[in-house]
């Protein structure tokens, strides 16, 4: 009996370090993760790769506010007291941002390179995959197009960036220079017009918000704008409306409501929310006064309790409220009074600036989330813009004027004439002017004054002590940590 | 003979002293003695018995059958006959040829043996730094795990509840914390088997705020069944352990049978909790009065002036928190026959929480069963299975609509009634927190746990002095947690109620095969061990929830009946093995010499390709001066043993895929209404990765004076950790930030001494006191060129701690506050905006502003000083238990003194003594500002500052307990029968203005911040412990 529990026990400690030894068992890959052999062989594997370049794309949730906030509280047109919002956007507030300000970091600059990643990684193995010649043809104009995309975006914040064009480390290592501005222009007019070559006209593409012909013209548009490249200006509209399928929505504040998003022309690029956690979009949540219930302006609007109302207030400013004309129906969107839960009106004139803009709203919004798309660029725009080219070119033209008429009469019967609008400086004042109107809580104030070179200025008569250099933000500091070759703009 | 004695002294470098004292003796007659060894207690022949000739270093060990022979043994000498756990006993041969001996069981010598990694060693003979503890050495009282039982009692074991709530998570940091990342939890091992910590579930669900610190795993353990607790602290003691013994190792032992007849221990208590202490926030006509006079000083919102208080207002913490009750009831039956030795314990525990709805109750089933016969073999089986229900309040660091129950009795308007007229719960327009009645009542969150682990083993002696072993060792843990957030809170409101269902299951496996040699060479002994273990671990994981509840009768009972379009599911699982190998090898030189050495080879699925194996050696030398000669006949000196170790450790917490390059499901992508799956790069993988490399030297001395009424330990450590886990920042525009890489050094270093002294040692009255201190330097040696680590952010309060070279560890960062902006100061040397009753924050880089640059380093949350002191005083049948434990040297991030000084809107309520005491032109204190313009400078970060960081040094009168041992000596079945009556927390001095000192609710050990507290209860408990 003894040698037969020696012969056990010996034989399991042989087993023992038998199965040891052997160190495939140590191979252990994650189960819950998929392996890139498999994945990206497949057209649903590419094409989930190309939805994460989507997603990055789409402002993160809460981020819309911040979107519309630091393009505009930076202007004479929006303010922001209270709260931790107000904390957080203080420096903008007060025109002393520095590098290392986590808003460039996380949700401006990092998710902008993961979606530039994601469309690379896309680049680099559609070739490797069984897709069918046209649809990869059609991944790959997506793919492109946001790419550059994500460079233009940034370019709004940041003037000319990195400019990275494929994941391997070796080809472009981490620390990657900047292009010169030539190089950056020529490869987003390139990838753009490549892209919408192959892109699906807007007219085919079934799924909102997925890239279509209109997304690359319009992205190209605001870019070739912002870069002050106005005969390219005037060609890139006219492709764009040679399309034959944008049009400015009838009625100016119904163009913004939940359930007309995906029955309206206007709206070319668009990014998607949900009154879901994860997907919302939160301006609302800030732009809604203490008490809120209902205002007179906004009838289709009663809040309840299931809706967030922060405790930090966004606002617009008295000054930029008082330059509408009477009859625009576009103030119709910011109140001045409101009804409170408790019945009672209140007037919010007796504070300074602190009228609301209720441009987005959700009925069915839960909790913090409300379900409003954010208009990125919308047909109004491309109009106005290639008013201003035209005006930049050549100054007034009946053609110009009308096409601002277009947008403007669509709101206040008072179109310009020719005359009226005076010379070229004048006419740019009155379609800089014009934008304002139109596009507030948009986010689009401040590039529309860079562009005047007003913003500055402007900052400056607010009695701020507002930097030449300060039209652009700085790099990130993770990036100028991490990048030796990138140098951070100057005057930062 | 003698010579062969000189020769082996000189070439071992023995002293003069020995030498002299061992001369020669003369001898005439040489014969042969031989004979039997056998139990007295039972008469069972003991093998392996150590039979010495007394002086020689000759000697025998008994067979199988306890028998023993010695050859050529002089007539007058004497055997010496010792055997673990007996008495040793000397008998002069007297020529005779046949001695037999029956050896008594030593109760206090079983006591001296402590527990070491695979394998047990005698008190006297440890080499390295290991604290063992006791049963009755613990923790009276309610404790829910063993955990809170040790807390204060060993030296350089630094306990605390991070939670409050029963059950809650606690940090137990073993000389200091070794790791940035890779967590700095000791390693647990249960009768010799590796316990797979970790909770399995997430802490909340959907719509839920839970608790950052999950419950305690360990809650699965009932404290009664512990027979000892052995704490491995260098690194000669922990690398036996290899690559997970860096942060220390606490073993386990449940309790054994003992010898003798069937005894049966019934052990019962009842008591109640109340709130030590709670926050003291603005009444409500303070609170209407402080409001309007801030408004009037041109703060707040002028559209938020309080007109009226309704009825009397609300304190809205006495409606969250009760008086709560806890009970424990613990039966064992315990006993040993021939070949068996047998405990088995059922255990009822329940804890109510003081915030109502939380609680924790816990029945457990242990039986261990274990043959120690004197055959040949060797087995047993430890086998635990407890079944635990958890009740979850909503206690969690969420703030606004996320606030959990307490976070909103702080902030809520004290001036509101709790109800509407029509009966539903009162919201305040001014502020997006739920009602905390709402919170409580609206969402409940109840756990299961159900957890097996055990092990059986099997040791087969080839020859008396070597054993082969076989053990099998399993963990199974089995979670499912049900959260429902009825429609009328207002995280439920806009969904129609939300339901979540987790479920989680921890597995692991063990096999461990291990060779055992021990013999007594004379004076000397051997022993070694080799061994190889294989184990598994996985966890899975599912979670689904549902909303739109239209009929939220059913909850969780019938999550299908929400709306099926609202549903999201979830689910993940993961796995490691191990595969290790082990040897040490222990020698003691004539009983005055000790020499450890050991390996261990460690291969982990963690590891990186290039880095599959670690080796983690250690050595460790002791002398035991007292058996010197020339300390042998000292009166006063019992014991002193000075010891050193070094040894290399790891820490192998670093998980389970960074090695890989994979991709992951990322989250969905919206186009209009549709959701489509997405994924993405999951990292920039690290061939090369390992795990964190400790290597730990250690200088101590063990002590006894005084017939060892003093006895005790003094170390002095040195640890320094490198290759930590660190993820290194990547230039972003690779689309990852960064990559897990083992880079940068941490070093602490300490003294401990724990001192037991024996007071008084007399028949009915005996008196001792213990304690233990120790320092404790924690600093960040090297992260590599990445820079400071600047982190912690939490809910609205922004990164607060710092890793920086040459600071401790996740050091409070922020700006120093000078005191208060008064009329008359200078203001150009400040920003604009400054008003008078402002906070004077120091302007450090004198560039006028208030900005990051001016933050620095103001505090951490490592105590420099952790102490426990208890005395245990026995008079006639009356016992005196008091246990006292405290810290120095520590701060603590106060987050509601963050929204005291700067709350996110007006209408909160806030604490009051700042408030009231606060800033005003006819009050020009430094002490607290005007609360008029709280966000006026430097931002976010202006809430991490000198006066939200507070002192939290401490002193807590952990327990004191009563206890009265009834007479039953005339009583034939009863063996004992003792009442006690118990007070726990009864008394804490801090100067910290929390409720808590000790509270962290940040999830981690390092980073440290109390927001929202569970409050400590009070405990009055009264116990019967009977014994029949």
């Amino acid at each position: 009996m003894n040698k037969s529990y020696l012969k056990i026990v010996t034989r399991a400690i042989v087993a023992c370090l038998l199965f040891s030894s052997c160190e495939a068992e140590l191979d252990l890959p994650p189960v819950d993760e998929f392996s890139p052999e498999n994945v990206l062989q497949t057209e649903a594997g590419i094409e989930s790769l190309l939805f994460s370049a989507y997603a990055n794309d789409i402002l993160p949730q809460g981020n819309v506010k911040n979107e519309i906030l630091v393009n505009e509280i930076t202007t004479d047109m929006s303010y922001v007291r209270i709260g931790a919002v107000e904390r957080e956007l203080t420096p903008f507030l007060n025109f002393n941002w520095d590098a290392s300000d986590p808003f460039f970091q996380a949700p401006i600059w990092n998710t902008r390179y993961q979606a530039i990643r994601d469309a690379n990684t896309v680049l680099e193995n559609i070739e490797n995959t069984s897709i069918e010649a046209s649809e990869q043809q059609r991944i790959i104009a997506e793919a492109r197009y946001l790419r550059a995309a994500q460079y233009a975006y940034l370019y709004r914040y940041f003037g000319v960036v990195p400019l990275r064009t494929t994941t391997d480390q070796e080809e472009q290592p981490q620390a990657l220079p900047l292009p010169s501005q030539e190089e950056f222009n020529s490869f987003l007019e390139t990838e753009l017009l490549a892209a919408a070559e192959n892109l699906l006209p807007p007219a085919e593409q079934a799924q909102r918000g997925r890239a279509t012909k209109g997304h690359a013209y319009a992205v190209l548009t605001k870019f070739l704008m912002q870069t002050r490249q106005w005969q390219k200006v005037v060609d890139m509209t006219g492709e764009l409306m040679d399309l034959n399928y944008y049009e400015l929505y009838p009625d100016y504040r119904e163009l913004f409501f939940v359930e007309n998003e995906g029955n309206n022309r206007e709206i070319i690029v668009t990014w998607s929310y949900a009154n879901e956690a994860g997907f919302g979009n939160q301006f609302q949540n800030g732009a809604f006064p203490p008490g809120f219930l209902e205002a007179d302006k906004i009838p289709e609007f009663t809040w309840d309790p299931s809706m967030a109302n922060w405790a930090t207030q966004f606002s617009i400013k008295d000054g930029f409220y008082d330059s509408f004309a009477a009859g625009d129906d576009r103030k119709q969107a910011i109140i001045e009074t409101y009804t409170n839960r408790a019945g009672d009106m209140v007037n919010l004139r007796t504070t300074p600036d602190n009228l609301r803009s209720l441009k987005y709203f959700d009925n069915n919004q839960v909790g913090n989330f409300s379900g409003s798309d954010f208009p990125y660029i919308r047909y109004a725009d491309i109009l106005l813009s290639r008013a201003e080219a035209l005006n930049r070119l050549n100054g007034p033209t009946q053609e110009a004027v009308d096409l601002v008429n277009q947008v403007r009469t669509r709101s206040i019967d008072a179109p310009y004439t020719l005359s009226e609008v005076g010379d070229r400086d004048s006419f740019n004042e009155i379609i800089l002017q014009e934008r304002s109107w139109e596009f507030y809580s948009e986010g689009k104030r401040r590039e529309d004054l860079i562009r005047h070179d007003k913003f500055i200025d402007y900052a400056r008569a607010r009695g701020l002590n507002a930097q030449s250099h300060q039209i652009f933000f700085p790099y990130p500091q993770g990036e100028i940590n991490t990048n030796p070759e990138l140098t951070q703009k100057e005057g930062y | 003979m003698i010579k062969a004695n000189y020769w082996k002294l000189l070439v071992s470098c023995f002293s003069m002293l020995a030498f002299l004292f061992t001369g020669p003796t003369a001898s005439a007659q040489n014969i042969s003695i031989s004979g039997n060894v056998t139990s007295f207690d039972d008469g069972t022949p003991l093998p392996g018995v150590n039979v010495a000739v007394k002086g020689t270093n000759k000697g025998a060990q008994t067979d199988f059958d306890g028998n023993y022979t010695i050859p050529s043994v002089s007539g007058d000498a004497t055997l010496i006959f010792s055997y673990l756990g007996f008495v040793t006993q000397e008998i002069p041969v007297d020529d005779r040829t046949t001695i037999n001996v029956a050896l008594k069981t030593d109760q206090e010598a079983l006591d001296e043996v402590v527990v070491i990694g695979y394998g047990t060693v005698r008190k006297s003979d440890l080499t390295g730094a290991v604290s063992s503890i006791k049963a009755e050495e613990l923790n009276p009282g309610a404790n829910a795990s063993v955990e809170q039982a040790l807390q204060g009692r060993v030296a350089g074991v630094q306990i605390s509840q991070k939670s409050n709530e029963p059950g809650g998570g606690l940090s137990v940091n073993i000389r200091g914390a070794g790791s940035i990342n890779a967590g700095t939890e000791p390693l647990y091992v249960i009768d010799g088997v590796i316990v797979n910590n970790g909770s399995i579930a997430a802490t909340g669900g959907a719509g839920f705020t839970g608790n950052q610190n999950p419950r305690n795993p360990l809650n699965t353990l009932n404290p009664a069944d512990i027979q000892s607790i052995e704490i491995l602290k260098d690194a000669s003691s922990t690398a036996i352990y290899g690559s997970r013994g860096s942060n220390g190792v606490v073993l386990i032992t449940t309790k054994k049978g003992k010898t003798g007849l069937l005894r049966v221990n019934y052990d019962s208590y009842y008591g109640i909790q109340q709130a030590a202490e709670t926050l003291d926030v603005l009444s409500p006509t303070e609170y209407q009065t402080v409001l309007n006079s801030i408004i009037d000083a041109g703060g707040g919102d002028p559209g938020q002036r309080i007109e009226e208080i309704q009825g009397d207002g609300t304190q809205w913490m006495d409606l969250v928190l009760h008086e709560a009750p806890t009970q424990n009831h613990n039966l064992s039956f315990s006993g040993a026959t021939d070949n068996i030795n047998y405990y088995s314990s059922l255990n009822y525990f329940n804890q109510e929480g003081l915030v109502k709805g939380s609680g924790i109750e816990r029945y457990n089933v242990r039986l261990n069963l274990g043959s120690d016969s004197s055959e040949k073999y060797n087995y047993g089986i430890n086998t635990n299975i407890s079944y635990i229900k958890d009740d979850f309040a909503s206690t969690g660091t969420g703030i606004n609509e996320n606030g959990g129950a307490l976070y909103s009795a702080i902030n809520y308007d004290p001036t509101l009634e709790p109800y509407n007229d029509d009966g539903t719960y009162q919201l305040s327009e001014f502020i997006t927190i739920d009602n905390p009645l709402a919170i409580l009542n609206g969402q409940s969150a109840r756990g299961e746990t159900f957890r097996f682990y055990g092990n059986t083993f099997f040791e087969y002696f080839l020859i008396p002095s070597l054993s082969a072993k076989l053990q099998l060792g399993g963990d199974v843990q089995d979670v499912r947690r049900d959260i429902f957030v009825q429609p009328y809170t207002l995280s439920g409101a806009g969904t129609g109620g939300i339901a979540t269902i987790q479920t989680g299951r921890k597995d692991y496996v063990s096999v461990e095969g291990t060779l055992n040699y021990n013999k007594e060479f004379g004076d000397d002994n051997l022993t070694g061990l080799v061994g190889a273990t294989y184990e598994y671990f996985q966890t899975k994981s599912f979670s689904g929830n549902a909303r739109g509840f239209a009929l939220p009768d059913l909850t969780t009972n019938a999550i299908g009946s929400g709306n099926p379009e609202l549903n999201n599911l979830g689910s993940g699982r993961t796995q490691a093995r191990f595969i290790s190998y082990l040897a040490r090898v222990n020698y003691s030189l004539n009983n005055k010499y000790l020499f450890t050495a050991s390996i261990r080879a460690d291969g982990s699925s963690r590891f990186g390709d290039n880095n599959k194996f670690g080796y983690f050696p250690s050595g460790a030398i002791a002398w035991k001066m007292h058996e010197e000669d020339f300390l042998k006949d000292n009166s006063w000196i019992n014991q002193l043993k000075p010891r050193a170790s070094i040894g290399s450790t790891g820490n192998a917490n670093i998980g389970n895929s960074l090695t890989f390059q994979t991709f992951s499901a990322g989250g969905d992508l919206l186009f209009g209404n549709n959701f489509y799956n997405t994924i993405f790069p999951s990292r920039l993988p690290n061939p090369d990765l390992t795990w964190e490399k400790a290597v730990q030297y250690d200088i101590g001395l063990d002590f006894g004076f005084f017939e060892n009424r003093i006895t005790g330990s003094l170390d002095y450590f040195n640890k320094e950790t490198t290759d930590l886990l660190l993820v290194v920042p990547q230039a972003p525009n690779t689309g990852f930030t960064g990559q897990t890489q083992n880079l940068g050094g941490v070093r602490n270093q300490g003294f401990e001494l724990g001192v037991n002294v024996n007071v008084f040692r007399k028949d009915n009255f005996t008196w001792d006191l213990s304690g233990n201190l120790a320092t404790l330097e924690n600093e960040v040696l090297d992260i590599g060129e990445r820079g400071d680590i600047i982190r912690g952010a939490q809910a609205q309060i922004p990164d607060f701690t710092i890793v920086s070279p040459g600071e401790t560890i996740d050091s409070y960062y922020g700006f120093i506050v000078d005191g208060v902006w008064q009329q008359g100061d200078n203001f150009s040397v400040t920003e604009s905006q400054v008003q008078p009753g402002d906070v004077k924050y120091r302007d450090i880089n004198g560039d006028g502003v208030i900005n990051t640059d001016d933050r620095v380093i103001i505090g951490n949350s490592i105590p420099d000083l952790t102490w426990g002191l208890s005395s245990n005083i026995r008079f006639f049948d009356f016992t005196l238990d008091v246990a006292l434990q405290g810290v120095e040297g520590v701060e603590r991030l106060n987050g509601n003194l963050i929204n005291t000084y700067s709350p996110n809107n007006f209408r909160r309520n806030r604490i009051a003594g700042p408030l009231l005491n606060r800033w005003t032109p006819d009050n020009p204190t430094n002490e607290y500002p005007s609360f008029v313009n709280p966000t006026s400078q430097g931002g976010a970060n202006a809430l991490i500052n000198t006066r939200t960081v507070e002192d939290a040094s401490y002193l807590r009168l952990q327990s004191v307990r009563l206890g009265y041992n009834l007479p039953v000596e005339n009583i034939s079945f009863l063996n004992r029968c003792s009442l006690y009556v118990t007070g726990q927390n009864l008394l804490t001095i801090t100067d910290y203005s929390g409720v808590d000192p000790a509270a962290n609710a940040s999830g981690s050990n390092t980073i440290a911040l109390d927001f929202n507290a569970y409050p400590v209860p009070r405990t009055y408990l009264l116990g019967i412990n009977v014994e029949f």
